[in-house]
């Protein structure tokens, strides 16, 4: 028998949170504690001292990749001091967790009500996925996604009143990590780094 | 003398606690966790211990009853049992050790009655029962011999310990409205209605010098606050409190406390109980109605009055802010997490990836909190 293994969680936010415990759960990696949802900030000021615990015990961290310029290698030598230790995963979504949602396309398009033709077929290539579902949200059947979803006419939010909780409930319900993998390639990575 | 240890079996959300405390003892847990039953548990204590209108019955009553107390993961043990440790300090052997087990009669007017009481003074045990007159007369057992004057001058330290703890869990708007509110004062006023009559029957000079440390402190929180006074209203007698503000208009003059913010209002009580005496205080959410930049100098403030009296401060919270001065010790919280048979309760550094993070130089604060908060949080926004 295999011993249950288990990991501090870093993240960004509430739907990284969701996204990282829905990957765990079918790495069969236990969650011991989530640490951050402070933003991309913070999680940045803490990479150091994360790597450090994960001498300790084991970090898997989560981090949108946002911009071009911080992909992974650029990540390694500006967020951290020294090379990563073994039981530390650096997660990067490109360009946000966002992504790996649209990534499971069927699912996702009916989540929101839209054909699934509307939904990119390869979300690693859009530049700010939150912003895409933002507007995809924008033309579902369904009024009640366009209040939760979409700003108001005039807000200065980027997203609407209930955007992580209603994205965070269908993360939890729904989403599949191995369906969104066959159109991710950021996210196969991440699934085949935790699986061993 | 401060507690170091308490262990308690079937105490209301919790079916086995076993923990050490330090000198200052912080409580973090989501909500409906446990956090006020386990500061309960002193509080229980303390109703026992209490001279005036205190006692067992009484205890077990004012909460409802032994069914309302016991666990309800207690199945097939009905027994409720708390054990207290008393020690010089957190790093020194118990001086004294009191122990209570309760259970409630089966028949007749279920009362509840003592499965034990016992009493150890530096490792020797000083009272044990049921005893002798106990087995012969069962009616004995209805009452501890912590609320028997005559009966326990042998540990008498510990009556006086015991009965001294305070809690408090301050509403700014009941001080504030106390007038038009004409509440009822609850015993030991936790709530703060009565604190400007507390003020008031301290001599003066402690009164000054106390508020001159108030003052002093609170500077940090409210700058624009000058001077603090209690006074007397000249018609009324009233007692108050009244504050000078560095003010766009010099000649504004004196507030007092019913124009003071809730977030000043709660630290100067806060402050008071501080300096007064220096038994047990119990302090729920002391974080209310304070921004996180003043909250996050709570606990240093906390410590520093500690400093001038060696109080046991045990505090309940909810605010990261509050846990996230470095110089926070993991073995100085407490973390309540909810598990299939009641709430358990760890260590914070004891908990190994805690351990691991706090190493790498992460404060409690920023491991601890965002986990006490509900995995399904998110689901509140959305209820229809």
């Amino acid at each position: 028998m295999t011993r249950a293994r288990a990991a501090i969680l870093a993240v960004e936010d509430a739907v990284a949170q969701a996204v990282g415990e829905k990957i765990c759960a079918k790495c069969a990696i236990d969650v011991a504690r989530v640490i951050g949802l402070k933003g991309k900030g913070y999680l940045k000021t803490r990479a150091d001292g994360l790597n450090r615990a994960a001498a300790g015990f084991p970090v898997i961290m989560f981090v949108d990749q946002d911009r071009k310029q911080d992909c992974p290698p650029n990540l390694l030598s500006t967020w951290f001091a020294g090379p990563l230790k073994r039981s530390f995963t650096l997660c990067v979504s490109v360009m946000e967790v966002e992504s790996w949602l649209l990534a499971d396309r069927a699912a996702f398009a009916s989540f929101l009500g839209i054909p699934a033709a509307k939904v990119p077929e390869r979300p690693d290539l859009i530049p700010r996925p939150k912003e895409r579902i933002v507007s995809l949200a924008r033309q579902s059947r369904h009024k009640t996604t366009r209040i939760t979803l979409v700003p108001a006419e005039g807000s200065t939010a980027a997203v609407g009143p209930q955007y992580n909780p209603c994205l965070v409930d269908w993360v939890a319900r729904k989403w599949s990590p191995r369906r969104a993998a066959r159109r991710s390639e950021s996210l196969a990575r991440t699934v085949r780094k935790l699986e061993v | 003398m401060i507690v170091t240890r308490v262990q308690v079996k079937n105490w209301r959300n919790f079916q086995q606690v076993d923990v050490a405390l330090r000198e200052r003892q912080f409580i973090v847990g989501a909500n409906a966790t446990g956090k006020s039953n386990l500061l309960d548990v002193f509080r229980f204590l303390r109703d026992i211990a209490r001279t005036e209108g205190g006692g067992l019955q009484q205890a077990v009553r004012s909460r409802g009853g032994i069914s309302k107390l016991r666990s309800l993961a207690a199945r097939s043990d009905p027994e409720i049992s708390i054990t207290v440790d008393l020690a010089a300090s957190s790093d020194e052997p118990a001086i004294w050790r009191y122990s209570i087990g309760v259970r409630q009669q089966a028949r007749g007017h279920r009362q509840p009655y003592l499965t034990h009481e016992r009493v150890w003074h530096n490792d020797e045990q000083v009272l044990d029962r049921p005893d002798a007159d106990d087995r012969a007369d069962a009616e004995r057992l209805t009452q501890t011999y912590l609320e028997q004057i005559n009966a326990n001058e042998a540990f008498r330290d510990v009556v006086r310990f015991l009965e001294s703890t305070t809690y408090l869990h301050l509403v700014p708007q009941l001080l504030r409205h106390a007038d038009a509110i004409q509440g009822r004062v609850v015993e030991d006023d936790p709530f703060g209605q009565g604190f400007l009559e507390r003020v008031a029957r301290t001599d003066t000079r402690t009164v000054k010098s106390r508020l001159r440390r108030i003052e002093l402190a609170l500077r940090i929180a409210v700058p624009q606050l000058k001077q603090l006074e209690f006074t007397r209203d000249s018609v009324t007698g009233r007692p108050h409190l009244q504050a000078l503000y560095s003010h766009w208009r010099p000649k504004a003059g004196w507030q007092r406390e019913d124009q003071f913010s809730d977030g000043t209002l709660r630290l100067i009580a806060l402050l008071w109980s501080l300096l007064e005496g220096d038994a047990l205080l119990l302090l729920e959410e002391p974080e209310l109605s304070l921004n996180a930049g003043i909250v996050n100098k709570l606990a240093p403030l906390f410590a520093r009055m500690q400093r001038a009296r060696k109080r046991q401060l045990i505090i309940s919270t909810h605010s990261d802010a509050l846990l996230s001065e470095p110089g926070i010790d993991g073995r100085e919280v407490l973390v309540l997490t909810p598990a299939a048979e009641g709430t358990d309760v760890r260590i914070a550094s004891d908990i190994e990836e805690v351990r691991a993070l706090l190493a790498a130089g992460l404060t409690v604060g920023e491991i601890v909190v965002p986990r006490t908060a509900p995995a399904k949080t998110e689901q509140l926004v959305l209820i229809k």
